[in-house]
């Protein structure tokens, strides 16, 4: 019997290991297919003086104008002009590097760390997309959303290991990283870094009000900094000067224009991970008669704010629910991971259930 | 549990209430699309009268009574005829149906549109073919698929270590109705593939298939673990709001 199990182990872990390179490859494949185009070639330039990128004082020269007169994503788009500088080979490894990562981290989040838990990872990343094309293979998305969604995971992570694990140690030189981590996580987009630092304040609260914890440095200027790049992502004035150049509407027509896109944002971009983590809850709590711990309801808070967040934005795109889309995995894959712990019968329907959103995100990247 | 008391005493009626108004959206929905694709004006043509409104009238009763008959037929079917269900398979049809064009179905169903071979077929490019007719069903691996599979190996649980009828109940909803669901899905495909008229009329059985074995794991599922009747509604009231949404955007396609 146990000769049995050792060898369905042995072979899931291959299956799984092949699933992950295959995965890979034809992620690979559509990196390069996909040339930079778009806002690509504008951001290509110095966009100041409409010549091609020749250096940093060139990057510092173009976000200082895009922080004045375009947008305050200036953390973003610098990172997307250095990438676009080193050419379409070099940006096509980071960016494939930037999605293994981003999957690792997803299942450091969850606390799934197996091949199943990686595979499920990246194959969901790539499933329960609303737009795949202009999310990860597109630079300026692929930088905007995966790039950013990998280094705000990174940072919300030693607070949700202290908020799971109080007495686990801080780890090492984080009052070190995690401040300038923290305006970086800030500083991402419009939405996601305002919930970043609002999820960070509240875990710390937490800690320090129900768990009587000490307040550490890192928290502290992890939180703080973060609220600094929130406040410069925000309060840009490229921001207004862009919102001026919008037509105006009236009260009614302006109230009904946002419920739609926030209805379609939530019920058509999002709607195949709000599925997959509403049942998997469903399951969690009806079935398992599980609880969610303060580190679930942190992500579920991350998740709603980034979305409630849009409601601000005059428009919704598809490609800007990918950090709402990220976090809805996290909690999914964290929940599948318990139930599976529960349930070890219930492995085999979660072998069927990657198998079938595995087949479904080769479709999608074979048509890209 | 105020709240709790209120639903218990009013639910019935909440549902029916609620159930109308998505009803009378629907409504609204089917006229915008049949209207400005004209099947009533193409009905009254061939009727010889250039008088379209009884015709679109025509076209709007017979669409909602095919709509409420779908929905009520599951209902009846698996005897779960509480206002409750009607609502709940309201809503997940709304969510996850295809929309049916009445002047496709028309064309269809007069002859005029020929169920002749795809030409991709013809020219030998069978990917090609797969491709075109599978595209509406391929989308069901992303959200239906992964959802029955974990529903149907709950069910199976939950009929486990129970004495007797309750276990086969629990492996027969998760075990013939599985086959049944899987044999109807490979079925259309066929037909789906190799008759390009036929795709979108197959591709709705598929769905429409796959969400009554749906229904039917639900119900198991809530008889085996009451917290599902509570804590369900999160996932119906997510699904009332995605029909919402898709009702809203064939309107503003459609609306003249």
């Amino acid at each position: 019997m146990r000769l049995k199990e050792q060898k369905v182990k042995l072979i899931s872990g291959w299956l799984a290991a092949a699933g992950i390179v295959i995965l890979a490859l034809a992620e690979w494949n559509c990196h390069r297919r996909i040339t930079f185009m778009m806002d690509d070639l504008w951001y290509g330039t110095n966009l100041v003086t409409d010549q091609a990128l020749r250096g940093l004082p060139d990057i510092i020269e173009s976000q200082a104008w895009h922080f004045m007169n375009w947008g305050g994503r200036c953390m973003t788009h610098g990172i997307l002009q250095m990438t676009l500088m080193s050419g379409s080979f070099a940006a096509d490894v980071m960016n494939m590097a930037a999605v293994l990562f981003l999957s690792w981290m997803i299942c450091v989040m969850a606390d799934f760390r197996k091949p199943i838990g990686f595979l499920l990872a990246s194959t969901l990343l790539v499933a329960l997309n609303a737009n795949v094309r202009m999310s990860m293979f597109w630079q300026s998305g692929a930088v905007n959303y995966v790039y950013s969604t990998a280094w705000i995971l990174v940072f919300l992570w030693p607070y949700l290991r202290q908020l799971e694990r109080p007495e686990a140690p801080a780890l090492p030189l984080a009052g070190w990283w995690m401040a300038p981590l923290g305006l970086m996580a800030g500083w991402s987009n419009e939405n996601m870094g305002p919930a970043c630092f609002i999820v960070s304040l509240g875990t710390v609260f937490y800690l320090l009000k129900k768990n009587k914890a000490r307040l550490c440095p890192w928290m502290l200027t992890g939180s703080l900094t973060c609220l600094a790049g929130s406040i410069l992502v925000v309060c840009a004035p490229g921001n207004f000067v862009r919102m001026n150049s919008l037509e105006k509407k009236t009260l009614g027509d302006f109230l009904y224009d946002r419920f739609c896109s926030m209805l379609h944002a939530g019920a058509e971009f999002l709607f195949p991970a709000v599925i997959l983590l509403t049942v998997l809850a469903l399951v969690w709590m009806v079935c398992r008669k599980g609880r969610f711990g303060p580190g679930r309801w942190m992500l579920l808070a991350l998740a709603v704010l980034s979305y409630g967040a849009m409601v601000l934005s005059p428009h919704y795109p598809d490609r800007a629910t990918f950090g709402t889309m990220t976090i809805c995995i996290v909690l999914s894959l964290s929940l599948l991971g318990d139930i599976l712990k529960a349930k070890e019968r219930l492995k085999i329907s979660a072998g069927w259930m990657t198998l079938a959103y595995w087949c479904y995100a080769i479709y999608v990247l074979s048509g890209v | 549990m105020k709240s709790l008391a209120i639903w218990k005493k009013y639910g019935k009626w909440i549902c029916v209430v609620w159930s109308v108004f998505t009803l009378g959206l629907a409504l609204l929905t089917l006229h915008d699309m049949q209207t400005a694709e004209g099947t009533g004006l193409y009905l009254a043509f061939q009727a010889g009268t250039r008088e379209r409104g009884p015709y679109d009238l025509l076209v709007d009763l017979a669409g909602m009574m095919c709509l409420a008959g779908l929905v009520l037929l599951p209902c009846i079917l698996l005897k779960q005829r509480e206002p409750e269900s009607f609502f709940r398979f309201l809503a997940a049809y709304l969510a996850f149906l295809p929309t049916v064009s009445t002047a496709a179905l028309v064309h269809l169903l007069d002859g005029t549109e020929d169920i002749v071979i795809r030409q991709s077929l013809l020219e030998g490019n069978l990917p090609e073919a797969l491709r075109e007719g599978m595209a509406g069903i391929i989308p069901l691996l992303q959200v239906g698929v992964p959802v029955l599979v974990l529903a149907a190996a709950l069910c199976r649980e939950a009929g486990e270590g129970k004495p007797g009828k309750a276990e086969n109940e629990g492996k027969c909803a998760a075990g013939k109705a599985a086959w049944a669901a899987m044999a109807a899905v490979l079925l259309l495909i066929f037909p789906a593939v190799v008759f390009p008229a036929l795709t979108d009329i197959c591709v709705y059985v598929i769905f429409y298939a796959l969400l009554v074995y749906g229904f039917r794991l639900w119900g198991k599922l809530e008889a085996a673990y009451p917290g599902f009747r509570t804590w369900g509604w999160l996932l119906f009231v997510f699904f009332w709001f995605r029909g919402l949404d898709r009702m809203l955007e064939v309107m503003s396609i459609y609306h003249l």
